[in-house]
């Protein structure tokens, strides 16, 4: 069975709660750079999906960094909290942060993103679901994409549709063949290595 | 994690008597600094700038709704957990960029009543000697809400550390707060308000500041982002020279890395900008602290242990690295395991060593097996892969026996040697207890890495193990004048003889640092410009230097 390798990366505001994948605690560590965590997923078709999840700090400091850690990504989810506006005004900007640093830019409109809100278990929402909808045709129109931007709202407390964000990405997002053969830009360092863990795993293959 | 905090915590202290000795609470009013009315027996010169004590109105903006008169309680309060410690700085980091110091958080702490009810509930629950947060911190500290908690006395000690982290933000407006400075800002607050010396403790604020200011003072560059791209300063540069470090000590497992397509950035950006704290218990960081610290005057910047060991957590971890793909790897760098970090240690001095003394004294060539070579049969590496759990102390021989305060004075000229051995000089010793080295060990005069030759992580053991495997390591070393005056240091050990040794340790910090602590000596008077320098003597430099 084929297993694919997708890079995803979680930006966003510091504090919306982008340690989705960590249990839940009010303990809060700050993230100092990026964590880096794997994912398995098994879909219904018997594809199995690896995820490579950096989740990014938050804070302004730690964004000039990123571009050691968009570098080849496969998708991006872009979280905010629900009860925190800002954090969702922000998304444009970080957005726009994403694309630039990864290398991205306007090459690929369909550069596959997310959107995550969090925290729906506070009962202070200020960011309705219609307004996230809003900033994913606003977004998906300004670039031409052929796919709307997915919204999805989640709360990491109660561990509600937390992996549903992660399933969508793996079941929608196939790194074409086409990309693999035209190795190079921004993704090459990533995508050699790939080839390289799978001349030593033999079960692995891309795609 | 808990049963630690609890042998350290202090015993309770009785309030009453310590109502009638101290007079303003350094949380209580601002305008006046916690060191008014103490009879210091050595004119003591508050470490408090006049611009901060006369602008009382940069703490009573925090203040404003505490009684001046309050007492201090909050430093009787043990701190139950590390993650405790820095919850409250939480809505620091959730300001998107931290420009706005957010008020509400700091409004339910201040509920005295509240705590001193549940002060005399746990002096109810709970027998003699143990404070009830030491038995059971779960209870109090749970994760689960933190309205609930807010009241809780580890809040006060919530309260100095944000007024810490705000204050030195205002001072430094090029660098402001940033996300991990309160990771090295821990230890140093930990350390010093669980100082068994109340005098001590009633000034932890204060000290912390000040030690907190000397340490950013070398490494606040760290977390400048307009120098992450700076070839001299800056994360960036430090994460390249502790890259080509490693590389210069193991091609081939920086070769492996850099194929994976590993960069440095993944791993060692939060080692270094944080100082390893996030990557190790406390009492290991103070351990590895002590050596960083004791790093000065080398060939290169000052300090730079901090890479050596950095490049030495890379190789303890070879096997595991170089067997393992981009994913285990990545994993592994980014969740330290729970290692002795002994090893490391000494790995790290033979990084060092190497980078200071050059190639030639050592053949850098490594293979593939666990086996490093290096050319200096006195220090046997194999003990770098043994990966020794901790609970290997435990078996230690336990011949040693805890000296007395009185011997602490009689041996200490020893203490120099005796830290040589421990950093140096491993031949003959046991490999599966490295910490355990025999009293017919050489000596070697070369310049030891550690500050104290107090090995902390021991001193946690056997604080935690009860069993007594304290070796002569106990003793503080003493290498410059102005620490003689830690005979002097004789507060609390008797009664705290754990937290007594940690304050001795750290009382000649200080004392190098910014001139404070129970000295007379007049070397040390008053405040050592942090601006100018990260303030330690020359003198013991000297004396350590390598010949």
């Amino acid at each position: 069975m084929g297993k694919q390798l997708l890079k995803v990366v979680l930006i966003g505001d510091g504090g919306v709660g982008k340690f989705i994948h960590k249990r839940f605690t009010n303990a809060y560590k700050a993230t100092i750079g990026a964590d880096f965590i794997t994912k398995e997923i098994e879909l219904e078709d018997g594809r199995r999906v690896s995820l490579q999840i950096w989740d990014t700090a938050g804070q302004e400091r730690f964004q000039s960094l990123g571009i050691a850690f968009y570098r080849g990504a496969d998708a991006c989810i872009l979280c905010y909290d629900v009860t925190n506006y800002l954090t969702f005004e922000h998304l444009a900007k970080w957005r726009r942060e994403f694309l630039n640093q990864a290398g991205i830019g306007d090459s690929n409109p369909d550069f596959p993103f997310v959107l995550l809100g969090n925290k729906i278990d506070i009962d202070e929402r200020v960011v309705s679901r219609r307004q996230a909808r809003g900033f994913a045709q606003e977004h998906s129109t300004v670039t031409g994409s052929k796919v709307e931007m997915p919204c999805f709202e989640a709360s990491a407390k109660d561990g509600i549709h937390v992996e549903d964000a992660f399933l969508y990405i793996a079941k929608t997002v196939r790194i074409p063949q086409m990309e693999l053969d035209m190795v190079g830009g921004s993704g090459s360092s990533r995508l050699e290595w790939d080839a390289e863990s799978e001349r030593r795993k033999k079960s692995r293959s891309c795609c | 994690m808990s049963p630690r905090a609890g042998k350290k915590a202090e015993k309770p202290v009785d309030t009453e008597q310590w109502h009638s000795t101290i007079f303003s609470s350094p949380v209580g009013s601002g305008s006046e600094t916690p060191l008014n009315g103490f009879n210091t027996p050595n004119n003591y010169t508050s470490p408090i700038p006049s611009r901060l004590r006369d602008t009382p109105d940069v703490l009573s903006e925090i203040d404003n709704d505490e009684e001046p008169t309050s007492l201090p309680d909050y430093l009787f309060s043990p701190i139950p957990t590390r993650r405790s410690l820095f919850k409250r700085v939480a809505h620091l980091n959730q300001d998107f960029g931290s420009r706005q110091h957010q008020p509400h958080s700091l409004q339910a702490s201040k509920s005295k009543d509240s705590w001193k009810k549940k002060k005399q509930g746990f002096k109810g629950g709970e027998n003699s000697g143990d404070l009830p947060l030491s038995t059971s911190p779960d209870r109090y500290v749970s994760d689960s809400d933190d309205s609930t908690h807010d009241d809780l006395p580890q809040d006060l000690h919530w309260e100095a550390i944000e007024r810490i982290l705000f204050i030195y933000a205002k001072l430094n407006p090029g660098v402001g707060y940033v996300q991990g400075m309160n990771e090295i800002l821990g230890p140093l607050y930990y350390l010093l308000a669980n100082d068994p010396d109340e005098v001590s403790r009633a000034h932890a604020e204060a000290e912390s500041f000040w030690l907190f200011h000397l340490l950013m003072a070398h490494f606040r560059d760290h977390f400048v982002r307009s120098l992450d791209r700076d070839r001299t300063s800056g994360i960036g540069s430090t994460i390249a020279r502790m890259n080509s470090r490693l590389r210069q000590f193991d091609e081939h497992l920086w070769k492996n890395l850099e194929d994976k397509g590993i960069a440095p950035e993944y791993y060692s950006f939060r080692w270094l900008t944080v100082l390893f704290t996030q990557e190790f218990e406390v009492p290991d960081v103070w351990r590895i602290w002590d050596s960083v610290l004791a790093d000065t005057g080398g060939v290169e910047k000052d300090y730079d242990f901090l890479l050596d060991f950095g490049s030495a957590m890379v190789c303890h971890l070879r096997t595991d690295l170089v067997n393992g793909d981009f994913a285990d790897n990545v994993k592994l760098l980014q969740n330290y395991p729970p290692v002795d970090i002994q090893p490391i240690l000494h790995l790290a001095t033979v990084i060092r060593e190497l980078r200071v003394n050059g190639s030639s004294s050592y053949s850098t060539t490594t293979k593939e097996t666990r086996d490093i070579t290096v050319s200096r049969p006195s220090i046997d590496l194999r003990i770098w892969n043994t990966r020794s759990s901790v609970n290997e102390y435990h078996a230690a021989p336990s011949g040693f026996e805890r000296q007395g305060p009185q011997d602490m004075k009689a041996s200490t000229i020893d203490g120099v040697q005796n830290s040589d051995r421990l950093d140096h000089n491993l031949e003959g010793t046991d490999h599966r207890s490295p910490l355990v080295i025999p009293r017919s060990t050489p000596l070697k005069k070369e310049r030891p890495l550690s500050m104290s030759g107090l090995d902390m992580s021991e001193m946690w053991l056997n604080t935690n193990s009860g069993s007594s495997i304290t070796s002569d390591m106990l003793n503080v070393r003493q290498p410059s004048p102005s620490s003689l005056s830690v005979d002097n240091y004789t507060v609390g050990k008797d009664s705290h003889p754990q937290t007594a040794t940690w304050a001795e340790t750290f009382a000649q910090f200080k004392m190098r640092f910014v001139g404070l602590g129970s000295s007379t000596d007049d070397k040390f008077e008053g405040v050592i410009n942090p601006e100018t320098q990260v303030a330690v003597p020359d003198e013991p430099i000297g004396a350590l230097s390598p010949s």
